[in-house]
């Protein structure tokens, strides 16, 4: 399972090329109480750092295969490359793993109406009114 | 001798060196300890900080994500350096892990590194400190410092031994060989040192060349003092022959008239055993051989105040019954280096002079047939005799012989002499022996009586002396010859009073005797 995730991780840049000029919405349940994140908190409970909103919730972020690599450029200016290889390190020592990671937006909004603290993102226009907009991601 | 002080020049050199370089290469030691200490020190940084460069980012990673794990592994991936000590990570988040090796810690230091987010370089999540391991640095200058110790003294030795194998092979060798040839060689000898080949033109060949002028101009010299040396001898023993040879006795006496030295002459001169020489010195000189001692130290004291030469002439202590011996004297005075005077002189023996001016003097005073005196002489005395202020008379007896011309030419003159040398001999013994007899010449004669206070005398003398003529004179075993005096008396100061009218006076009465017929006396009327 987790050498599976790995692979995915290490793939997924290959097809997220075309989408880099989108805004991504970063989403929480509606029931979330943060109304909107900075950008590093959210690059905390991306990376790990984090495992709560700053409320006190435990925060459950999850990765887009389609979207990754955009996604985390936009959030940390560095290439996906590196990221998976901080993941690389950080689950190499077993103490902790990234997000798991969904194929598409409307997967990823399932997820998120699903669990009280989730957290993911989508295209800007995918949002709907299931989810609550945490942070838009230029 | 030589071979030794070499030595001792060459352990001389060697300790010099040695102490030199053992000074130098302890002080290199220190200094490349401390070098190296710093340079370990310095090295041990950059490398420190190298190892920090290595692990920061898994170091941040751990740090933002607070993975003690990650930590755990740097922290422990640190310490299997040498130069580390011990290593500490602190998060933002309040994670703090150490560890440290089980070395004595202290004296190192510590490298900070601040560990900023991997995702965003201005944001400090933590610091990692890593403390050096000063054993390390310690250890490594210690080793650098003993090798460098080891080079040294590796180097030293080879150094020194080559200095000395050079120093023995270019100085000390042919020193000892110029030294030893030298030492063999006295002064004055015609060998020289044998030029160094290989030390032509340095000091060595310069010393070499320089020894061997000095030893020429040394054989010169001594073959000039020895040429001199002879002369100086030969003079020496020249002199020596003319004191010792000498056949004046020749002496010197100290200021007291104490004998310094003589020539073996002396003692041959002055009368004593020539085996005297060694006793006599020291004793003094006037009355060892000097029949009137105080003549002698007259003479010292004239020589003492006169500056000049004395000469005079001694008469010598002599043995009973020997002839009188003389020396003539020449003394002077000389002056010591300490203000003191001294006597130096000569005496050669003129015995033989005097005696010869004794034969001379009485050959011109006495006849040299009857030993009477001669007219002149017996002028003189008679002249002397009246003007010497005496008050008593004198009477003059004129004597002439009768018959001794026949005598002369029936028997000969040896005949004459013989009759003239018997009636001298008449004269004598008739007369005192203060009264002058004198032969004026062929058979006349003067007799000169002194103190003659009466007519008595002179009359009674007369008589005796024509009684004594009378007797008969044996010329040889047959035959014998009879002779007559006729005597002319005149006195003084009754007849004059000079000797030419004394005698006038007597001639006059003498001529009255012969015209009355020969052989009597008269008294000039």
């Amino acid at each position: 399972m987790a050498m599976k995730k790995i692979i995915l991780a290490f793939l997924l840049p290959l097809f997220s090329i075309s989408l880099q000029a989108e805004e991504l919405a970063i989403i929480g349940n509606r029931k979330n109480h943060a109304k909107t994140l900075l950008p590093n908190q959210v690059q905390d409970i991306y990376m790990g750092r984090k495992h709560a909103f700053p409320d006190g919730k435990i925060a459950l972020p999850i990765d887009q295969a389609s979207l990754r690599s955009d996604f985390y450029e936009k959030l940390t200016t560095k290439p996906i490359a590196q990221i998976n290889a901080y993941w690389a390190r950080i689950m190499f020592s077993g103490q902790s793993s990234p997000p798991m990671i969904l194929p598409d937006d409307s997967s990823v909004i399932k997820a998120i109406t699903e669990n009280e603290g989730a957290i993911g993102y989508i295209n800007k226009a995918n949002i709907n009114k299931h989810v609550h907009v945490l942070l838009i991601l230029k | 001798m030589a071979q030794k002080s070499f030595r001792s020049l060459h352990r001389k050199i060697a300790i010099s060196v040695l102490s030199v370089a053992i000074s130098f290469a302890i002080i290199a030691a220190l200094v490349s300890f401390m070098t190296e200490l710093s340079r370990s020190r310095n090295k041990t940084e950059v490398m420190i900080n190298q190892l920090l460069d290595t692990i920061e980012y898994t170091a941040a990673i751990a740090s933002y994500s607070n993975n003690q794990q990650i930590a755990l592994d740097v922290i422990n991936g640190l310490l299997r350096n040498d130069i580390v000590h011990k290593v500490r990570i602190q998060t933002e988040q309040g994670l703090l892990l150490e560890n440290e090796r089980h070395t004595p810690g202290g004296l190192g230091f510590a490298i900070t590194r601040k560990l900023s987010s991997p995702f965003d370089k201005q944001e400090i999540v933590g610091a990692i400190t890593v403390d050096s391991e000063a054993y390390y640095s310690l250890e490594e200058a210690e080793h650098s410092a003993v090798m460098n110790a080891i080079n040294s003294f590796l180097l030293i030795a080879l150094t020194t031994g080559l200095i000395l194998f050079v120093v023995r092979a270019r100085l000390a060798r042919p020193l000892t060989v110029v030294s030893d040839s030298l030492h063999a060689i006295s002064a004055g000898e015609q060998n020289r040192l044998v030029p160094l080949l290989k030390n032509k033109d340095d000091e060595l060949g310069r010393l070499v060349r320089d020894i061997n002028k000095l030893l020429d101009v040394l054989e010169t010299k001594f073959a000039n003092e020895q040429t001199l040396r002879e002369k100086i001898e030969h003079i020496e023993k020249k002199l020596r022959t003319i004191f010792e040879s000498s056949s004046a006795g020749l002496f010197q006496l100290d200021h007291h008239g104490k004998l310094l030295t003589c020539n073996p002459t002396l003692t041959k001169v002055l009368n004593k055993h020539p085996l005297a020489s060694d006793h006599i010195i020291g004793q003094d000189f006037a009355e060892l051989f000097f029949e009137h001692p105080h003549h002698v130290q007259q003479m010292l004291h004239d020589a003492l105040q006169s500056e000049q030469l004395e000469t005079k002439d001694f008469l010598l202590q002599i043995a009973p019954g020997q002839e009188p011996l003389w020396i003539h004297c020449l003394l002077s005075k000389i002056a010591d280096p300490d203000n003191q005077y001294h006597f130096e002189g000569v005496v050669f023996d003129i015995t033989k002079r005097i005696v010869d001016e004794q034969a001379m003097r009485y050959q011109a005073e006495y006849d040299t047939l009857t030993g009477l005196l001669r007219r002149p002489v017996a002028e003189a005395k008679l002249k002397a005799l009246l003007t010497s202020g005496f008050t008593f008379p004198v009477a003059i007896l004129l004597l002439d012989m009768d018959g001794f011309k026949a005598i002369n030419d029936t028997h000969g003159h040896d005949a004459g002499d013989l009759v003239l040398i018997e009636i001298a001999k008449r004269f004598k013994n008739n007369v005192r022996s203060n009264d002058i007899v004198a032969r004026l010449g062929g058979d006349e004669f003067l007799i000169v009586l002194n103190k003659c206070e009466t007519k008595h005398v002179e009359h009674t003398i007369a008589e005796k002396i024509i009684q004594a003529i009378q007797v008969p004179i044996a010329l040889n075993a047959h035959t014998t010859v009879s002779i007559g005096v006729s005597i002319g008396i005149a006195s003084y100061p009754l007849h004059g009073n000079d000797t030419a009218s004394l005698l006038k006076a007597a001639d006059e009465a003498m001529y009255e005797v012969k015209r009355r017929g020969k052989n009597g006396f008269m008294v000039k009327n």
